[in-house]
């Protein structure tokens, strides 16, 4: 009977949290219809043109903005996140990997603010002397500030994957001689693809989504990026940015369309992680079998 | 005898008992939701007479509570006014202190010796305490919320905020009935929010469109006016531009600082979000409604863009002249220096209007917010932060 209940409960729950995110959907839909329904304004919204005051809305300058800004962060922080992984989980004596696990879980509960505000007053103008080139607010400057954003992401999520598959191999590791960094390099780190490939995703989702440390120190020049030392726009910094103007304005839908935009790139990543799960779990299980 | 009760600030007290012998008991009433513990003082001690005293004391929330709680208790209740009692310039708690116990002693006089006969009590509210923490406030200016109850949501415009905030902070100080909350946002969000509702005040830094003012039958409230001046970093040598040269920086056809009598070093374009009123009046006064090269970055605030110029030698940008500090250098426009003076003269052109916006008439308790601002109090409050009273 109780069981039933709960079975109820959460099954409403469930359903609220999915009408409530169709809704959020819809609502974006609604809300861009007016730039979306007539070919104009699709055009007008995919061009590489931003110049709402003399009606240009393109935010094709901002998509490129928000991948080429997550990319070059995940690049960033995949060799770091693997590399703090691989020091906690095995080849760092336990103190030291405790004090960095530790450090790691603190640097989740820093505000983006700070890292935006940190870099705008630390790493803008060493960027700016360095490479004389633009005022250091650019495509670089976020993309290191953002890596320091979602390295603790994708090394927690990677982490944790690793220590469930340690201690399945940790026997038969033992039992072969191999020492800790044998045991990490020649078969945790192997068998860990499945979880490299999810943080990276997470790692990605974080980067797109983020709004703060873009808006900060990227520059926010709706251009599309040709160099690492170019200004760009995210999709969220812009709509950070257009949400404040005038709301009878046509530039004003145009952040709609950059939130339906976004909406379908954290869904396609969430797609993605499911995938990649599914994938690799079946293809362990042919594994078990097999053995 | 002596008891202090509720002391919210411990050393004043004792320096107003210190100099005031004839006092046996004082309470301090932090709170005036308390009056319970009026009537339990009174009984306990056997007052013959309370004497309220404080400067807030003709406030009606005040006087209710402690009328309720004197409510059945055959006991006298003088009142000493201390209205007249300026705090202004008095420093530190010590001199608060005398300036009060002065006050009150002058007063005392007055009063009925048979009330003076055994025990006398002083109340002391709260808002003496907020109010000796705050230091002077014009009474005048702030009598029209006596008696008012209510909250007032503002948004809207950056440049309005200190002027609103310090204006909400002394209504709220006078009067803690009234609840003011200050936002950002921009000046598009200021109409969107006070026209959806979600606000009482929509702050704008440009007059509202026909099109806004039509779809929310908004009325708009202008009290002052603020200059926008072009930035540099304190280390450039350009001292000054003329009107042409700042329009072929910004959109991009003078890229050097040499072009334009400076060292040789790239000019570093700094412009605002598409929301802000700054922009606008720069945009269309200055720059004529010129381009602005795309390439220029964007902050999102007055201050955001000091931080950018003060941090960036090769940098140029413009602020609300009641943001200019020693961090930056504010630009001589065409021999025109950027001064309020020469804003409000009208000799310096690159001028706005700031505005409060209300959904309809405003009422009795959002006009008078508007009064205030507009009155002579608001007027020194935008003085304060650089902007001209339009009152004057």
């Amino acid at each position: 009977m109780l069981e039933k209940w709960i079975e109820r409960v959460l099954f409403v729950s469930m359903l609220f949290c999915a009408l409530c995110i169709t809704a959020v959907f819809g609502f974006l839909v609604y809300f861009s219809c007016p730039l979306l329904s007539n070919a104009r304004g699709l055009a007008g919204i995919f061009s590489s043109v931003w110049k709402p005051f003399i009606g240009e809305f393109g935010i094709l300058p901002m998509l490129a903005g928000t991948f080429s800004l997550a990319f070059l962060a995940l690049v960033l922080a995949c060799p770091l996140a693997i590399g703090i992984t691989c020091f906690i989980q095995g080849l760092a004596p336990a103190r030291p990997a405790n004090a960095v696990r530790s450090l790691v879980y603190f640097m989740t509960s820093i505000p983006t603010v700070i890292y935006g505000f940190v870099a705008v007053f630390v790493l803008v103008p060493i960027i700016r002397d360095t490479f004389n080139r633009g005022a250091g607010f650019c495509l670089m400057t976020s993309a290191i500030t953002l890596s320091m954003l979602i390295i603790p992401t994708m090394v927690i999520t990677l982490e944790a994957d690793m220590r469930q598959r340690a201690e399945e191999v940790r026997l038969g590791a033992r039992s072969l001689g191999l020492t800790p960094a044998q045991e990490l390099l020649w078969i945790l780190l192997p068998c860990s693809g499945r979880g490299i490939v999810v943080a990276m995703v997470l790692g990605f989702g974080r980067a797109v989504g983020d709004t703060l440390v873009a808006l900060m120190v990227a520059g926010n020049a709706p251009v599309i990026p040709q160099s690492l030392l170019d200004s760009i726009r995210t999709l969220t910094a812009h709509i950070a940015l257009v949400v404040a103007t005038d709301s009878q304005d046509q530039a004003y839908y145009s952040i709609f369309a950059a939130g339906l935009l976004l909406f379908l790139i954290m869904a396609l990543l969430t797609v993605l992680i499911r995938t990649i799960g599914g994938r690799f779990g079946q293809r362990e299980k042919r594994h078990e079998r097999a053995s | 005898m002596l008891h202090l009760f509720n002391i919210v600030n411990l050393a004043f007290m004792h320096d107003i008992v210190d100099r005031c012998f004839q006092i046996d008991f004082a309470i301090f009433i932090p709170d005036p939701d308390r009056p319970a513990h009026i009537q339990e003082m009174v009984k306990k001690n056997q007052a013959d007479s309370i004497i309220h005293s404080g400067p807030y004391f003709r406030r009606s929330c005040l006087m209710e509570a402690v009328a309720r709680a004197l409510k059945g208790i055959d006991v006298s209740a003088p009142q000493i006014n201390t209205a007249a009692y300026n705090m202004e310039n008095t420093g530190r708690i010590k001199t608060r202190a005398d300036a009060f116990v002065q006050c009150t002693n002058k007063q005392q006089h007055t009063i009925q010796e048979g009330m003076m006969k055994k025990v006398t009590f002083i109340t002391v509210f709260a808002a003496l305490c907020a109010f000796l923490a705050a230091g002077s406030i014009q009474a005048s200016e702030l009598d029209r919320f006596i008696g008012m109850k209510g909250k007032i949501d503002i948004a809207g415009g950056t440049a309005h905020i200190p002027v609103m905030n310090d204006a909400g902070k002394n209504i709220m100080k006078f009067n803690p009935d009234i609840r003011i909350t200050v936002a950002g946002g921009g000046s598009g969000v200021g109409v969107q929010k006070v026209g959806e509702g979600l606000v009482d005040i929509g702050n704008t830094g440009r007059a509202v469109s026909e099109a806004e003012k039509s779809k929310y039958g908004l009325v708009s409230f202008p009290f002052a006016i603020d200059g926008v001046a072009v930035v540099v970093n304190p280390k450039n040598q350009v001292k000054e531009l003329a009107t042409e040269q700042i329009q072929k920086i910004f959109s991009g056809q003078v890229v050097n600082w040499k072009d334009v009598g400076g060292a040789d070093a790239p000019i570093h374009l700094f412009t605002r979000d598409e929301a802000s009123g700054t922009r606008e009046v720069f945009w269309e006064k200055l720059l004529n409604k010129g381009d602005v090269a795309q390439s220029a970055n964007i902050v999102a605030s007055n201050g955001a863009m000091k931080v950018a110029v003060a941090g960036d030698p090769h940098a140029i940008g413009y602020l609300g002249i009641g943001h200019i500090s020693k961090d930056v250098k504010a630009i001589v426009i065409d021999k025109v220096e950027p001064l309020q003076e020469n804003a409000k003269s009208g000799v310096y052109r690159v001028t706005r209007n700031l505005y409060m916006n209300t959904k309809g008439q405003p009422t009795q308790l959002q006009q008078a917010f508007i009064d205030y601002i507009l009155g002579p109090d608001g007027a020194e409050i935008c003085k304060k932060y650089g902007y001209i009273p339009i009152s004057e």
